[in-house]
């Protein structure tokens, strides 16, 4: 135990004399952890994750693509075929579920239905010996932190959906655990509540400043909510970083693709020098800020909301691109208009405020020019 | 108006069957119970409580009910501790041969239960399957009593009960979500008291259920208790025949049987408060 403090003690100064990149350990650390069943590709691939104490972070990624199995394994509902889990610098790989003080919020809110709102709550600081007045007052406080003060005796079929996961938010967070775990916890709830819900669980963790991890499907709640984003696809994490990373630098066609929306054009590189490098997609050429190797097949991702229209055919400004296009479609949207634009074949869509970009006069079938910085020209060197 | 025209003519079929099959004979059987009989079998029509007041007074008789009370908490009790491993694998288990698996449980119920019964006697009889093995391996001098007493009784009935209450167990616990158990243990439970404090619980449906069918159906089981009771083991179903076949006191059997139906009332008033209480 003092050798381990010792240890980790001396890896801190270490770390920044040294130029390798740091390699601290986070709070909670995942190492090569992978899951197969049988014969099949594993549902998880050598995931390798740091979350530092007190960081909100998510777990993003379609259906199938491994998140939920990696909260599970977290949680020791699940044990990994191999790789490590670390919890406060221990090894917990092998810890059985009860011991390794989690709480998990379920995406179905799995509240006893046999006990009532506050012995819900008490279940689990009963499991630990708290019983009495001790467990009282922490039983009030959790329902206050959750807004249910006066719910404690409501048996969980008289609750509505947003109150049966707050009773179960305040269940996983009454017994003050390590790393509080949510299963996509909002998805069952309308879109209102969900936001409602989305913005309180982000305040309340700021406030208890607790160790988060979410995992869910809809890049939105990733967005908004994390200190950061890990996504994730076919078992593998992608990408990890802040919400403006994944964002705006992602490091594969995948997290573009499935972050935001995005216009995905198949290109090859046409020549190259040190100051970037010009780009032909189908009849469209174009400008990408780095250096390619020339005849490079690549993917090409712009954000729509990075485009614009122009009537004058753009003077080939420096650091923008422009290519010809039809307008075919224009949908209002309130706060937002969208176009879709025919660039010699490919398919546009342009994203513009309303209020930034005040209707420019474009109608369907007007032959207009699409803008973008050549620096938002996303490219993916193809393997 | 019409609404309710629709009704009656939907319920008048399963109407016309309960009171030609149930209702008629069973105040045919009241009023028998009212009636005495005498020596030989002769009916004297009367309007007389006698029998019951008989019933009550006689030590016999109370004995036979109390006996039979007994058997039906026992055998349900230990049918419910046969079963519920049974009903809680088949319903957790992913396996593909769950379907086999519970055809299986519930085959022994494509067997009469005389032929069952038959097959407990080759088991447990002093020149049966286990009193064989027991005194080839030297461990018993003596044939164990396994059979013509309650012991028998009871172990065959629980075996005969096990597929219905598994299928009730199973029912109830259909209902109940998976997540809870792994709730519990991220809340700190061990998978012991998880399944104390949250499957069991929660399965208390299908366990009331299980037992209520279990306890009726072994008040009311005649075939078990004759042939593994060795005429020894009297019960109410067993006495109600040979009233009614031997002494040929059918008023009297009547009357016991009567009983018994109250018995069964009170079961399912009993089912109706307690029931009531865990449906949602």
């Amino acid at each position: 135990m003092d050798q381990s403090l010792a240890a980790r003690g001396r890896a801190g100064p270490l770390k920044r004399d040294s130029a390798l990149p740091p390699v601290s350990v986070g709070y909670l650390a995942l190492r090569g952890v992978t899951k197969r069943y049988g014969e099949a590709p594993p549902v998880v691939s050598g995931c390798d994750l740091d979350v530092a104490r007190g960081e909100f972070i998510t777990l993003l990624g379609p259906s199938g693509c491994g998140k939920t199995t990696m909260l599970r394994i977290i949680a020791g509902l699940v044990v990994p075929s191999s790789g490590q889990v670390l919890l406060g610098g221990e090894d917990i790989t092998a810890r059985p579920v009860h011991a390794r003080n989690i709480g998990l919020v379920f995406q179905n809110y799995a509240l006893f239905p046999h006990l009532s709102a506050e012995r819900n709550i008490a279940f689990g600081l009963d499991m630990r010996g708290i019983r009495g007045r001790r467990a009282r007052d922490r039983i009030a406080r959790a329902l206050g932190l959750v807004r249910l003060g006066d719910f404690g005796q409501r048996m969980p079929r008289e609750l509505s959906g947003g109150q049966q996961q707050r009773v179960a938010l305040a269940r996983a967070l009454v017994i003050e655990p390590a790393i509080l775990l949510l299963d996509e916890p909002l998805s069952n709830l309308d879109a209102k509540l969900r936001d409602e819900l989305r913005a309180e669980i982000r305040e309340i963790q700021i406030r208890l400043g607790i160790t988060a991890l979410f995992v869910t499907h809809d890049q939105a709640e990733a967005l908004t909510m994390s200190d950061r984003v890990a996504v994730m696809n076919h078992g593998r994490l992608e990408q990890v970083g802040t919400p403006t990373e994944i964002y705006e630098h992602p490091a594969s066609p995948f997290v573009a693709g499935f972050v935001g929306r995005t216009n995905h054009l198949s290109a090859t590189v046409e020549s190259s020098d040190a100051g970037g490098s010009i780009l032909v997609s189908s009849g469209l050429r174009f400008a990408a800020p780095e250096p390619l190797r020339v005849n490079q097949s690549t993917t090409v991702m712009i954000r729509p909301h990075r485009m614009r229209l122009s009537r004058l055919p753009g003077p080939s400004r420096d650091g923008i691109n422009a290519v010809p296009a039809a307008i075919r479609r224009i949908v209002f949207a309130g706060d937002m208009i969208q176009y879709e634009a025919d660039a010699a074949g490919t398919i546009l869509l342009i994203e513009n405020q309303t209020s930034s970009h005040p209707d420019q006069g474009v109608s369907a079938g007007d032959q207009v020019f699409v803008e973008w910085p050549v620096s938002d020209t996303l490219v993916f060197a193809e393997q | 108006m019409k609404r309710f025209a629709s009704f009656a003519a939907l319920l008048s079929p399963a109407s016309a069957l309960m009171l030609i099959g149930f209702v008629l004979p069973m105040a045919w059987l009241f009023r028998l119970s009212l009636d005495r009989a005498v020596e030989g079998g002769v009916l004297i029509p009367d309007l007389t409580p006698a029998n019951y007041v008989q019933f009550v007074h006689d030590k016999f008789y109370l004995a036979i009910l109390g006996r039979t009370l007994v058997l039906g908490v026992v055998v349900s009790f230990f049918t419910l501790l046969c079963a519920y491993p049974i009903a809680l694998f088949l319903f957790r288990t992913r396996s593909r041969w769950r379907g086999i698996l519970a055809v299986l449980t519930i085959s022994p119920m494509l067997v009469s239960s005389v032929v069952r019964t038959f097959s407990w006697m080759a088991i447990l009889g002093d020149r049966g399957l286990v009193n064989h093995a027991l005194l080839a391996l030297g461990l018993i001098d003596h044939p164990l009593a396994l059979m013509n007493n309650m012991l028998g009784v009871t172990i065959g009935l629980v075996q005969i009960e096990m597929p219905v209450m598994i299928l009730a167990l199973i029912a109830g616990l259909s209902r109940l979500d998976p997540t809870l158990e792994e709730a519990a243990q991220t809340l700190g439970a061990r998978p012991w008291r998880a399944f104390v404090r949250v499957t069991l619980p929660l399965s208390a449906p299908g366990i009331i259920l299980g037992c209520l069918v279990t306890f009726v159906q072994v008040m009311s089981s005649f075939v078990t208790p004759t042939l593994l009771g060795g005429g020894r083991v009297y019960v109410m179903a067993t006495t109600i025949y040979e009233e009614a076949l031997e002494t040929l006191n059918w008023p009297l059997a009547a009357t016991i049987s009567i009983i018994l139906i109250l018995v069964f009332g009170l079961c399912a008033l009993f089912y109706e408060r307690i029931g009531g209480r865990w449906q949602r």
